[in-house]
């Protein structure tokens, strides 16, 4: 019944979905599905926050790996509602000072150290092997110096080299690979419906 | 031989030293190299000044779907977005579909409404945080209000003047969506294949080149890629700011790892040659 009960609901809502989109008769219906969705998606992030909160619970209980953080974690789910309830979130706020002084410099750093690796990457990886690997290294420097505006200013032409580069070779390749995602949703959304993947289901399916 | 063996043999500390020299000196010793516009960035300039010959244009929703790592890319495309509105009295709908975005958006909305003495409700709404991402989208195409009743500050949206003739994308003269994310792919899904709503998207770096093919297709009707489509926007409306002054950084990186892959490949060579040889 566990297995059942979801994989029939998962069945009808979407077969009826598909009849609904070539069925102007059925507007209402999906209007009143597509209502209940906003209201489920407030419940799912209650969910999210639930989630949360027991994972690092469970990891203090447990003496998990690095359990100490989870206490951070805690502390910073409890802080921001706390004050962002109490004070409110304008601008100014200990909310927007929080997320402003804290959070906003944690993040970008993260991603800053990106430009450090790629470098690093491109620097090690980026070797010319054999024929595939020179046209990928020799696209990728046009690109790179094509982007900037020192490449633009400096070697005629270059600027257009690089738009010609994305819009034909690299779409001709994005093009391919779009159309074979699309097709891969499509197939996977039907495995779904008929219920062949079930591994959203609790358990891997099993 | 050494030399090249040391290139073979580099430490990645070094290439990170280089990295933060190359980054950092062009923000003393700025060159203000000229942009090169793209037309994929004109055509979103141009759509906005065209508007602003309109009598009363319909508002441009900016749903800024982004958190702090993409700031330094995304945030000066959105000042720039926003400067060029409200310089010409072109309504603003903002949202974001981001958790992290509201207050990303609300300072710079704030900061630039302060420069032109835009008013809140009238000239611009901000609409805040939208859960649910594509339920989001699916809803605005039916009735934004309902997606939405209150703005971010707790306001009902139907005291709000700029809301009163906006009911879903038809009242909108086109979206803009930002995102660190494929999340302009579903804008381009949900909003403009089942609403028909024009889609204009501004993305980081990584992802501008996955969006070429939507903007072939007629499916997008512009692209802001990265710190260089902000520098180009600025550029556009004379008004240089963070992306302008990025550039400089952004062009010393890309000739820095251009000398460091070319070093490589000599060194590497000249070594096989030398193996070969032995």
């Amino acid at each position: 019944m566990k297995q059942k009960l979801p994989l029939t609901i998962c069945f009808i809502m979407g077969v009826v979905m598909i009849i609904q989109y070539f069925v102007p008769a059925l507007n209402s219906l999906y209007d009143t599905i597509r209502f209940w969705l906003l209201v489920v998606s407030g419940f799912v992030l209650c969910l999210g926050i639930y989630s949360l909160v027991r994972v690092h619970i469970l990891k203090i209980r447990r003496k998990a790996p690095s359990w100490g953080y989870s206490y951070v974690t805690i502390a910073g789910l409890v802080w921001m509602s706390l004050v962002g309830f109490i004070w409110g979130k304008e601008e100014g706020t200990i909310f927007m000072n929080t997320f402003f002084l804290i959070q906003v410099p944690i993040q970008s750093t993260m991603f800053s150290l990106l430009a450090f690796f790629i470098a690093s990457a491109a620097f090690r990886a980026f070797r010319m092997k054999n024929l595939e690997a020179g046209l990928l290294l020799i696209a990728a420097i046009i690109v790179m110096i094509g982007q900037v505006p020192v490449g633009a200013s400096f070697i005629p032409g270059i600027a257009d080299l690089k738009e010609w580069i994305l819009n034909y070779p690299n779409l001709a390749a994005k093009r391919g690979i779009v159309i074979g995602v699309g097709l891969g949703m499509l197939s996977t959304a039907l495995k779904i419906i008929l219920g062949i993947e079930r591994s959203y289901l609790s358990g891997g399916g099993k | 031989m050494k030399f090249f063996e040391f290139i073979q043999n580099l430490d990645r500390r070094w290439v990170f030293l280089l990295i933060l020299i190359v980054v950092t000196v062009p923000f003393f010793m700025p060159l203000s190299l000229p942009i090169e516009i793209t037309p994929s960035v004109k055509h979103i300039y141009d759509r906005v000044e065209e508007m602003s010959l309109q009598n009363n244009p319909k508002p441009i929703l900016i749903s800024a779907d982004f958190g702090p790592e993409a700031i330094p890319e995304l945030n000066p495309m959105l000042m720039a977005l926003l400067r060029h509105c409200m310089s010409k009295k072109i309504p603003v709908i903002t949202m974001t579909l981001h958790p992290a975005g509201p207050g990303i958006l609300e300072r710079a909305v704030a900061m630039v409404a302060d420069e032109y003495n835009a008013e809140k409700g009238k000239d611009y709404v901000s609409l805040g945080f939208g859960v649910g991402s594509i339920i989001m989208m699916l809803q605005i195409g039916e009735d934004i209000k309902e997606g939405f009743p209150n703005d971010y500050y707790g306001n009902d949206i139907n005291d709000l003047p700029l809301m009163d003739d906006v009911k879903n994308y038809d009242d909108m003269e086109f979206v803009f969506c930002m995102a660190g994310s494929g999340l302009y792919e579903a804008w381009i899904t949900y909003a403009k294949s089942q609403y028909n709503a024009t889609i204009a998207t501004g993305v980081t770096g990584t992802m501008a080149t996955d969006a070429y093919p939507f903007l072939q297709s007629g499916q997008l009707l512009g692209l802001i890629g990265g710190l260089k489509g902000a520098a180009e926007y600025e550029t556009l409306i004379d008004q240089k700011d963070a992306a302008y002054r990025g550039m400089d950084s952004q062009s010393a990186s890309h000739i820095l790892i251009i000398i460091l892959v070319i070093l490589g490949n000599i060194a590497s060579f000249v070594l096989k040659e030398k193996k070969e040889n032995k």
